[in-house]
């Protein structure tokens, strides 16, 4: 119970949080913390516009999505608790059913019948085809060096002791963050602001969805960020009481969405025949994590 | 250490299969299902009567239903597999072990996953009763003459998967180009097709086939030959075992001598 409260919390601040470092990066003031959810509340309020050539799945997409993410956040644990879904080789569920998601959201783009939606939905599949085995790898690791499998148990048994351990740790954190900049498709992989053809990817997905859909899927958006914030603090956190534990995950989301919009700010999105690239080069980093995960156990010379 | 490189590439072939079966099943269903029509038939174009959609139907719920349902299945299926592997220690508590218990959880969570969206599809529907919902061209960012023809085909929503991996595949291209200032048309037409294929099964079906047309004398039509065939099988069968005594019978006596 206590990790899904959390989740909400902090995704209700998250992007207020980057969009503002954002504009107090570029000389702006910006909009306030929780424009998002503003946002999202204004288009529950709205009706809706569909297309002629879309049928039930284009409806339903957006549904789907939002449930797939919902469902993936119960199973994230926080530190020593775990809620409803938790058993071993749970981390293989959560990558899948986020891909379900994915799924439903592609062919949801597919249905518009517009080039636009196509373009998007081809260069989604094939990013989240490459940035899956990081992540199997990356948890592949930690899964060795701990001895379980499944999220709650990985995460309440690490312990960051020696100094390749706490090296292990902050690649570990590095990868989960550019594989959460891949899954919400933020720079440097896609720019969320820009609407020319060439550069879009997920923003093209969506853009017949309108009304409850369009803040279904923005709030998904939104939670998957918590989520691999989540996943990152507890990474660092697994043994600290829960007194501590609740204002550092606050503090430790903050301090992420600070990363987030810093790294928007200064960094150009890299040329789209790069992406793929980039993307095999986190597999590389996460196989670099698992030899490391091997040395520390023991298993490798 | 041979075996810790196999094994991660064994997980990175594990993880790639996910991302794959992503992306072939979004360009499968996308572009024969959804959107325009990318092909004009010249006769009407309707669904089968509903009788012949049943069967598939019924198919595809009992798939649900194991996936949803994953202990009912296994405790119908260990009987027979008793049967057959002769696991009679066995009581009649199902399979047990780590791998099958994990099923149990998942379809817990598919269950949580079907609730919740079946909640969320009521509560669209409340919320969307009295608002106006419009249908319209579709917008794809304010373009204005849109066809059927800008739709993505199968080749080129994976246009940049088949660069990548260029190496595993063969490209056939049937290309009419632009010509002149005003040009008439043009056309483009690609078609992938699998090297390891071609080389693992096709050149050695080819080949073996090539191996068995020199004897296709022997079918050749004729009845007399047919019941030649006959009458040599039937010679080799009665003679065959009849000299095989005699050629051991006259090894022994000339081991006795």
């Amino acid at each position: 119970m206590l990790s899904f409260l959390l989740i909400i919390l902090a995704a209700a601040f998250f992007t207020g949080i980057i969009i503002r470092t954002k504009s107090i990066a570029s000389g702006r003031k910006g909009p306030g913390l929780f424009q998002p959810i503003k946002d999202v509340v204004r288009l529950f309020k709205k009706g809706a516009v569909y297309s002629e050539t879309s049928s039930f799945v284009f409806r339903i997409a957006p549904t789907i999505y939002f449930s797939s993410v919902f469902v993936a956040m119960l199973v994230v644990p926080f530190g020593q608790s775990k809620w409803l879904i938790s058993f071993n080789g749970d981390f293989i569920f959560f990558a899948y059913v986020l891909g379900l998601g994915k799924f439903f959201s592609i062919i949801g783009a597919m249905d518009t019948g517009s080039s636009f939606e196509g373009m998007g939905a081809s260069r989604e599949a094939l990013y989240s085809m490459f940035a899956e085995p990081a992540f199997f790898i990356l948890m592949g690791s930690l899964a060795l060096l701990t001895g379980h499998t499944s999220f709650q148990e990985i995460f309440a048994t690490l312990h960051l002791g020696s100094s390749i351990t706490y090296a292990l740790g902050g690649l570990a954190a590095l990868v989960f963050l550019m594989i959460a900049m891949i899954e919400n498709s933020r720079m440097p992989l896609d720019d969320p602001k820009t609407h020319l053809e060439l550069t879009m990817v997920h923003e093209v997905m969506i853009l017949d969805n309108s009304g409850f859909d369009l803040g279904l899927i923005l709030t998904a958006g939104y939670l998957k960020f918590a989520i691999y914030g989540a996943i990152i603090f507890n990474l660092f956190s697994g043994t600290i009481s829960y007194e501590y534990a609740i204002p550092m995950f606050f503090v430790m989301q903050a301090f992420l969405a600070f990363v987030v919009g810093m790294i928007e700010s200064f960094m150009a999105r890299f040329r789209m025949n790069h992406n793929a690239q980039f993307i095999v080069v986190l597999s590389s980093v996460s196989l670099l994590i698992f030899f490391g995960a091997l040395l520390v156990s023991g298993k490798f010379i | 250490m041979i075996s810790l490189i196999s094994i991660v590439f064994i997980v990175m072939g594990l993880a790639f299969i996910g991302g794959l079966a992503l992306m072939c099943f979004t360009k499968a269903f996308g572009v024969v299902f959804l959107g325009n029509p990318r092909h004009t038939f010249h006769h009407e174009v309707k669904e089968v009567s509903g009788f012949q959609l049943a069967p598939l139907y019924a198919i595809a719920a009992l798939i649900i239903i194991i996936g949803l349902f994953p202990k009912l299945f296994l405790d119908l299926l260990i009987k027979p597999v008793q049967l057959f592997t002769g696991l009679q220690q066995l009581p009649f508590v199902a399979f047990q072990g780590n791998g099958l218990e994990v099923l149990v959880s998942v379809s817990h969570a598919s269950w949580y996953l079907i609730g919740l969206v079946l909640i969320l599809l009521g509560l669209r529907k409340w919320l969307l009763r009295n608002r106006t919902i419009t249908v319209m061209p579709t917008w794809g960012c304010g373009y204005t003459a849109p066809t059927a023809k800008i739709q993505y085909t199968a080749s080129s929503f994976v246009k940049t998967y088949s660069k990548l991996f260029g190496m595993f595949f063969l490209i056939f291209k049937k290309e009419k180009e632009v010509q002149g200032i005003f040009p008439t048309d043009a056309h483009l037409e690609t078609r992938p097709y699998d090297k390891i294929e071609k080389w693992l099964i096709d050149y050695p079906t080819v080949n073996f086939k090539l191996f068995l047309d020199r004897f296709r004398f022997f079918q050749n039509g004729k009845l007399q030959f047919y019941i030649l065939y006959g009458i040599i099988f039937i010679i080799l069968i009665i003679s065959i075992p009849l000299l095989y005594d005699k050629a051991i019978q006259f090894i022994e006596f000339l081991k006795q001598l």
